[in-house]
């Protein structure tokens, strides 16, 4: 047998030998079950991290709001802490768009702007004042179909997503708020698109079924880990979103359901 | 022409193990999904079962061809992942469970069991068959991933347009309905893109492994035939190779016989041909070929009676 040979056969038994395997690993492969999803928010966490986020946007979220007073940015902190107390403590249910063009309002949204673009910390606290703002004002459109305060509000909503949306949905902090914010945004937009039964706007409508969909989709049309997160903790919300007609109706059932309080009416 | 046996057998030894592993790789891809926590996890061994009978069936009632029996290592690998390759290819493109599948299966079974030869690759149009199958599951998995549990949904006329939310479950119809159980998908869901792009992979290489396989494995068994003929003297083996062309050696029987049969096979071939050309060339020598233009009637019988004439 030549040198030549040897080889031949060296390579012709080393082939073969590669294919058992992979045939066997094919095999052995075919019984690796998958564990169950697992969220973000269940995730190990770092020591300093604050636990349990959503209590920030919930009716009692003030009782937890000095815990993000140290986490916000030097520069940030004297404001944060004459503001955040404001739209906590607001009265009187003024209506949002109204209140946002008041001196405090305009200093609230430019606070909102710069904790956008801050830590995950302060990107949470601008979505608790963006929750204070809607549990404490009026953007209700009424008889009198007013969707201007609601579609401000959903603009601050959809400012923050666009910033922390994809992000956000990997993020053990962020995770819930995300989807939260996401189902928030689609009821509001449903109330600006829809304010009374019959009728409504479609160029508001487009707006947020645009939105959502660069949120909700990827490049492929395949669903986002954020997706994935808001039909995981609210599965009717995205369960008419490609329907003809009510594609927002799911998120405004879903937000009912979660945060009945947020009625737009201060709760009257 | 002085051939030698031994490095054509190399080569064709070469590509079987060769092909085999391609066979492998593809059945590597088809069995495995990426899940929605980004891990790699099985397809599952219902759908391999059901693919490994029906290999089974297909090769059992296949119309045509020998089974190759392994006669060492290598014929035994090569045997191995035919049989193997066809139950990863047929489950790799089989709906994961349900109804569906079984009716597939039937209709796969129908298919390759017509179309098909012992050990030899499907033809191209159980090929065609099995991509059409592998469409539909793409389809349905990519339905499934948008969480849309059915084939297809046709809209009814005219009611589909009414604008009224209490007609919406008239509004449409539900063709092929199906359930997340039924199409095998993992706890934490399905990574589309990657998972259909690995299947695909996977069922091209099994395509071309299986193809591969086949020719190289003829081409093995032709090797092994020329060298029983070349161990005859060389003048000998010349004669006998254009008694038999190497073309026809398949057809002839001489693909999958043992040493012994095999020689015994070629010496009765040989035997039955030559006495076949033996009395074609004596008939052809006693037959008057002339007699053959005699047109018949009076100019015949005179062309006749010149030859006979001529013939003394």
């Amino acid at each position: 047998m030549t040198i030549a040979d040897q080889r031949t056969d060296g390579v012709l038994v080393s082939t073969a030998l590669a294919a058992v395997l992979v045939f066997v690993g094919a095999i052995v492969v075919r019984g690796v079950s998958g564990s169950g999803p697992i969220a973000p928010s269940d995730r190990e966490r770092g020591p300093d991290e604050l636990r349990a986020p959503m209590q920030f946007l919930a009716a009692a979220a003030h009782l937890r709001a000095s815990e993000l007073t140290p986490r916000v940015r030097a520069e940030l902190r004297s404001e944060w802490s004459a503001l955040q107390p404001s739209v906590a403590t607001l009265t009187g249910c003024p209506p949002t768009a109204e209140w946002l063009s008041s001196p405090t309002g305009q200093r609230v949204e430019r606070l909102l702007t710069e904790l956008r673009r801050g830590s995950r910390e302060e990107a949470l606290a601008a979505l608790h004042l963006c929750f204070e703002l809607a549990r404490r004002s009026d953007w209700h459109p009424g008889l009198l179909a007013r969707t201007q305060h609601a579609d401000k509000l959903a603009g601050l909503l959809q400012e923050w997503l666009r910033m922390w949306g994809e992000r956000a949905a990997d993020d053990t902090l962020l995770s819930e708020p995300a989807v939260a914010a996401t189902v928030a945004y689609g009821a509001l937009m449903r109330r600006v698109s829809q304010p009374l039964p019959l009728g409504g706007s479609d160029e508001a409508l487009a707006r947020a079924q645009s939105f959502l969909r660069s949120l909700l989709l990827d490049s492929q049309g395949q669903a986002t880990r954020l997706a994935i997160a808001v039909r995981a903790r609210h599965p009717a919300a995205l369960e008419r979103f490609d329907a003809k007609r009510g594609q927002l109706e799911g998120f405004a059932e879903a937000f009912e359901h979660a945060w009945p309080e947020l009625d737009g009416e201060c709760g009257e | 022409m002085s051939e030698s046996p031994q490095p054509r057998a190399s080569i064709a030894a070469r590509q079987i193990s060769s092909s085999c592993a391609l066979v492998a790789l593809g059945a590597l891809f088809t069995s495995v999904q990426l899940d929605g926590n980004g891990a790699w996890v099985g397809t599952g061994f219902t759908s391999l079962g059901v693919g490994l009978f029906t290999a089974l069936l297909t090769l059992a009632f296949a119309p045509r061809g020998q089974l190759d029996l392994p006669r060492d290592p290598l014929t035994a690998l090569s045997a191995v992942s035919h049989l193997l390759g066809l139950a990863f290819l047929i489950a790799g493109v089989l709906a994961p469970g349900g109804a569906w599948m079984f009716f597939e299966v039937l209709l796969l079974i129908a298919l390759l069991a017509r179309s098909g030869e012992r050990g030899v690759a499907p033809s191209r149009g159980a090929f065609l068959a099995l991509a059409a199958m592998l469409l539909l599951r793409l389809w349905i998995t990519y339905q499934g991933s948008q969480h849309r549990w059915q084939l297809m949904s046709v809209d009814v006329p005219v009611l589909s347009s009414l604008p009224f939310e209490f007609l919406a479950p008239l509004q449409s119809i539900s063709l092929g309905a199906f359930t997340p159980h039924e199409l095998g998908f993992p706890p934490a869901g399905l990574e589309f893109a990657p998972t259909v792009a690995v299947w695909s992979l996977g069922f091209a290489l099994l395509v071309l492994g299986l193809a591969w396989r086949a020719r190289a494995a003829s081409e093995h068994e032709n090797d092994r035939v020329h060298a029983a003929i070349w161990e005859l003297q060389p003048n000998v083996a010349r004669i006998v190779e254009r008694i038999l062309p190497e073309g026809e050696w398949r057809e002839l029987g001489l693909h999958a016989l043992s040493e012994r049969a095999l020689r015994k096979r070629i010496e009765e071939l040989v035997v039955e041909r030559v006495a076949a050309r033996r009395d074609l060339e004596r008939a052809m020598r006693s037959a008057n070929l002339l007699a053959t233009t005699n047109p018949g009637g009076y100019g015949g019988e005179i062309q006749q009676a010149l030859l006979d004439r001529t013939a003394e």
